[in-house]
């Protein structure tokens, strides 16, 4: 009887653990509203207004020289390889709101001439600080100058992360922003989701 | 005749024992696969190359200035002890003989600080790379557009 019992466990967990389809889940951002603005001066309720679509974001700030703007090009060759998706939101997210504003994402998405189904978000330092935190995205200022002329010079040390939350705002994919083997990755990732 | 002979073979033996003289480059410092990329006015840009010393002498790079801005400067990106992403300022960069450096996305790179103009498609930096030893190098870089 108790060998039937064990047996009968093991079937039921096999079912079980093979019923589980679809991707890991590492976090749930569902819970949380932050009100965030993008490069048009529109108000955003993140994640509320992209639930139903999958969203790739990767998190720069745009006085970055180097690593941002490879963050840049790794989201824009994973939506050039997918096919320009109309369910997957594409999002770079500032964590230098007091220089990042409206504006001036609005000059970054041109000069890398990028489609609406991109965009860019900043908002109040405390809101995108709040919303750092709940993605585990860590930023600090590494040097500040101020040229002979007045200009500021400053540089940041940052975290490098590119995520893709699927069509309930859940975080299912994380990996390191600016490597050159990211897009691959995700892609992989993304196939294998659909 | 013999005589003439003794003095030829104890001059060359002289001049290729003078190892404290100055050696005479008789290579160049070769710039290759240069680009910088593309920016607005006042934002940040950077430029990206190979630097071959196939000179006969090592050497160090010691600035780059641009004819885009003033502020020029050289930085190398890395992972910080606790993993964050950060640069740092790079006073020289040693040049060794016959070996490429590489200028490259995520590793080291040339600041274009608050360019004063905007770099498009079609546009090109020129800057003037200075050594220790040799003269200094202009070159002229393509912009390049990154984007969809």
């Amino acid at each position: 009887m108790k060998y039937i019992q064990t047996i009968l466990i093991i079937i039921i967990s096999v079912i079980l653990f093979s019923c589980q389809s679809g991707p890991k889940v590492i976090d749930d951002l569902s819970d949380t509203t932050f009100q965030l603005v993008n490069q048009d001066s529109v108000t955003v309720s993140f994640p509320d207004d992209y639930q139903g679509k999958y969203v790739v974001m990767g998190f720069i700030y745009t006085n970055c020289p180097d690593i941002c703007p490879l963050i840049t090009q790794n989201l824009i060759k994973i939506q050039r390889e997918l096919g320009f998706p109309e369910d997957v939101q594409f999002l770079g997210i500032t964590f230098d709101p007091e220089r990042d504003t409206p504006s001036v994402l609005s000059d970054y998405k041109e000069v890398f001439k990028l489609n609406d189904n991109f965009d860019f978000l900043t908002g109040q330092p405390e809101t995108v600080s709040a919303f750092m935190d709940s993605v585990r995205v860590r930023s600090q200022v590494s040097l500040t100058t101020i040229t002979s002329d007045g200009k500021e010079i400053y540089f940041m040390n940052h975290s490098d992360k590119i995520m893709v939350l699927d069509k309930k705002s859940r975080v299912i994919i994380e990996y390191g922003g600016s490597m050159p083997q990211v897009p691959n990755l995700i892609i992989e990732d993304f196939q294998s989701l659909k | 005749m013999k005589r003439l002979l003794l003095f030829t073979f104890i001059g060359i033996l002289m001049f290729g024992c003078n190892s404290n003289e100055k050696e005479i480059p008789s290579g160049k410092m070769e710039l290759t696969d240069g680009w910088a990329r593309h920016g607005k006015a006042g934002m940040m840009s950077a430029a990206y190359f190979n630097l071959t010393n196939n000179t006969k002498k090592a050497d160090t790079l010691i600035s780059i200035s641009s004819d885009v801005t003033h502020i020029t400067q050289i930085h190398k990106s890395y992972q910080t002890e606790d993993g964050l992403m950060g640069m740092q300022e790079q006073a020289f960069v040693a040049l060794p003989i016959g070996k490429t450096t590489s200028f490259e996305q995520g590793g080291l790179h040339v600041m274009i600080i608050q360019p004063e103009r905007d770099l498009s498609d079609g546009d090109s930096v020129t800057l003037t790379l200075s050594f220790s030893s040799m003269d200094s190098l202009v070159v002229k870089l393509p912009v390049k557009t990154l984007s969809n």
